[in-house]
């Protein structure tokens, strides 16, 4: 059997006396494309921070490809792509210094042609010249995504990366995940509030609830949903939160 | 750690009080007029920035009254910079607790500072505000246009100058450089002048690139800790072209020390104690950055012991400082 790209288990996370994640559990294998549903403040993105070994949880275990991010953090990075929200890129550098700074600190020989590729279909290769600061909101998305991408990682985490993309951008970045996840190149972590990205290009679903995992669609469940009603997905999702409320 | 810091802030202040005093009373006018600048561009900063905020957040779409709005502005800019405000007062009281028999000059300290300060604060409060763009300066080390981008980490050495110049650039040390012109007394040869200032600018450089490097170690570590970068990597890639730009112009500093009549003891004590501030900041800067731990009650304790052994015996500060430096990024290290 193979190992999991991501392996969390019993994940429990406090901010002072407030738990933000309660138990936890997810494993994703290369060829995943997990999309994180669930309203504002459930702690989606604290579990993608914790992933990423942002944040040291309060109990539980993070494996990325069967390494600790907590006992083994370099050897467990170096399979993590992860993309930062917007305002955490160095305004002070320019995009193709990011580009090689984050190749740099994932020790990559080269940064790829791929990633200078997929910068030039996303129109970006005028602006890797100038100042991070001076970006708009979709160019450093588009910067985000790429660093996440840079060194083909195992595993993608993305925390509402296609916000503020233009659609044509959008549909370039989702086909570049869809064939890598499609490849098992990797397995992606992304949040997301879009639900007809979900119905589009899920491979599984979960639903996060005042910081637990209520409820979870696999695939033929997502196939139900795609061939069935349009609002299937939605009214699920206000099924589940009525439950858990209840 | 805080009463500590305390206690070393009144033991410094005992020693230092009649040095200090001695020092300040011929200088009254001096002294006044710096605190009237500084209570001028605190008031001005902080009814630009705050009016800036009132009239783009949701309270502008709100039937409030202009006048209800400038109190409220006014509030919030004296609120703000009430600390800054309070701190010449609360050092000359200082001073004067420590220094018995010091009540006169004490007090016409005080009298001055508060006159200078309603003063400097009006002025400024009614200075018209100029229209501000905060751009960043030009590009002197970005690669070429079209350039290949190979994995290095030379960025990283080169941000933290680059935030230097971003916060020197030449509007912002023309407004250090007044102050500095303002203190020079009649009749100052030029040459001496040029020298006087020239001694000025650097003290200011080097402390901008000190605390560029601070925030470049806090953001950097924030941007890279997704990534496999080991602490050494990260620590050696963003101090080392800063450290040794500090060491390259502390020591012209120290030449223009020379230079300027100071005795090269006392020059080289001075530098010494820079190095050691520098070399504390940076390993105290790096190693908690890093860790994503605070930085400032930690670096203030550490300089305040710095301080504490210096006082029982000469030249421990920079042995002190390394070794601090050390620690932390053993420990910085070890995560």
């Amino acid at each position: 059997m193979t190992e999991p790209v991501l392996a969390v288990r019993n994940l429990t996370v406090r901010y002072g006396a407030k738990r933000v994640l309660t138990g936890v559990d997810l494993s994703l294998m290369r060829g995943d494309w997990f999309f994180l549903l669930g309203p504002n403040g459930s702690g989606k993105t604290t579990l993608l921070r914790c992933v990423s070994g942002q944040i040291v949880p309060a109990a539980g275990a993070v494996n990325i490809g069967g390494l600790s991010i907590l006992e083994a953090p370099h050897s467990a990075k170096r399979l993590l792509g992860y993309a930062h929200p917007p305002e955490g890129l160095p305004g002070l550098l320019t995009g193709r210094q990011c580009l090689e700074v984050y190749a740099a600190a994932h020790d990559l020989p080269d940064i790829g042609s791929g990633i200078l590729e997929l910068a030039a279909q996303l129109r970006l290769t005028a602006a890797l010249d100038q100042w991070v600061a001076s970006y708009s909101l979709g160019t450093r998305q588009k910067l985000c995504i790429l660093l996440a991408l840079i060194g083909n990682p195992a595993l993608v985490v993305l925390d509402e990366a296609f916000n503020g993309l233009d659609p044509a951008s959008a549909l370039i970045l989702k086909r570049e995940l869809q064939q890598r996840v499609a490849e098992r190149r990797c397995a992606v972590l992304l949040a997301t509030h879009a639900l007809e990205s979900v119905l589009r290009h899920a491979t599984r679903a979960g639903l996060l609830l005042d910081g637990a995992l209520t409820r979870a669609w696999d695939a033929q469940e997502l196939d139900a949903l795609r061939t069935g009603d349009p609002g299937a997905l939605e009214a699920a999702l206000a099924e589940a939160a009525r439950e858990c409320a209840a | 750690m805080i009463a500590a810091a305390v206690a070393t802030v009144i033991a410094l202040a005992r020693q230092f009080a009649p040095v200090l005093l001695r020092v300040v009373a011929p200088h009254l006018l001096a002294v006044n007029v710096l605190v009237a600048l500084q209570a001028s561009v605190l008031a001005h900063w902080g009814r630009r920035k705050w009016t800036a905020i009132y009239s783009g957040n949701w309270l502008s779409t709100l039937p409030v009254s202009r006048r209800q709005t400038a109190r409220v502005i006014a509030l919030r800019a004296f609120l703000a910079s009430a600390p800054l405000l309070a701190l010449p007062p609360a050092v000359v009281l200082l001073v004067g607790l420590c220094a018995p028999g010091s009540s006169a000059i004490t007090s016409a300290l005080l009298t001055g500072i508060g006159i200078a300060t309603a003063v400097g604060a009006l002025l400024g409060w009614y200075l018209p505000a100029r229209e501000v763009r905060h751009s960043p300066p030009a590009l002197p080390y970005a690669a070429a246009p079209g350039a290949s981008a190979v994995p290095r980490l030379v960025a990283l050495s080169r941000w933290t100058e680059t935030q230097t110049r971003m916060w020197l650039q030449p509007r912002s040390l023309a407004r250090l450089l007044l102050p500095a012109m303002l203190l020079l007394p009649m009749g100052t040869s030029a040459n001496l002048a040029i020298a006087l200032l020239s001694l000025w600018v650097l003290t200011v450089y080097l402390l901008v690139l000190l605390r560029a490097m601070v925030q470049v170690a806090r953001e950097g570590a924030a941007w890279l800790r997704p990534t496999s970068l080991t602490f050494y990597r990260f620590a050696w890639s963003v101090a080392r072209r800063p450290l040794f730009k500090q060491l390259q112009w502390t020591l012209l500093a120290t030449a223009l020390l020379v230079a300027l009549g100071c005795r090269p003891l006392v020059a080289a004590r001075v530098a010494e104690w820079w190095l050691a501030l520098v070399s504390v900041t940076s390993g105290v800067a790096l190693g908690r950055a890093y860790q994503s731990k605070p930085v400032r009650l930690r670096l203030l304790v550490s300089v305040c012991a710095m301080g504490v052994l210096e006082r029982f015996r000469q030249h421990l500060a920079l042995p002190c400082a390394l070794v601090i430096s050390a620690w932390h990024i053993r420990e910085a290290a070890r995560t």
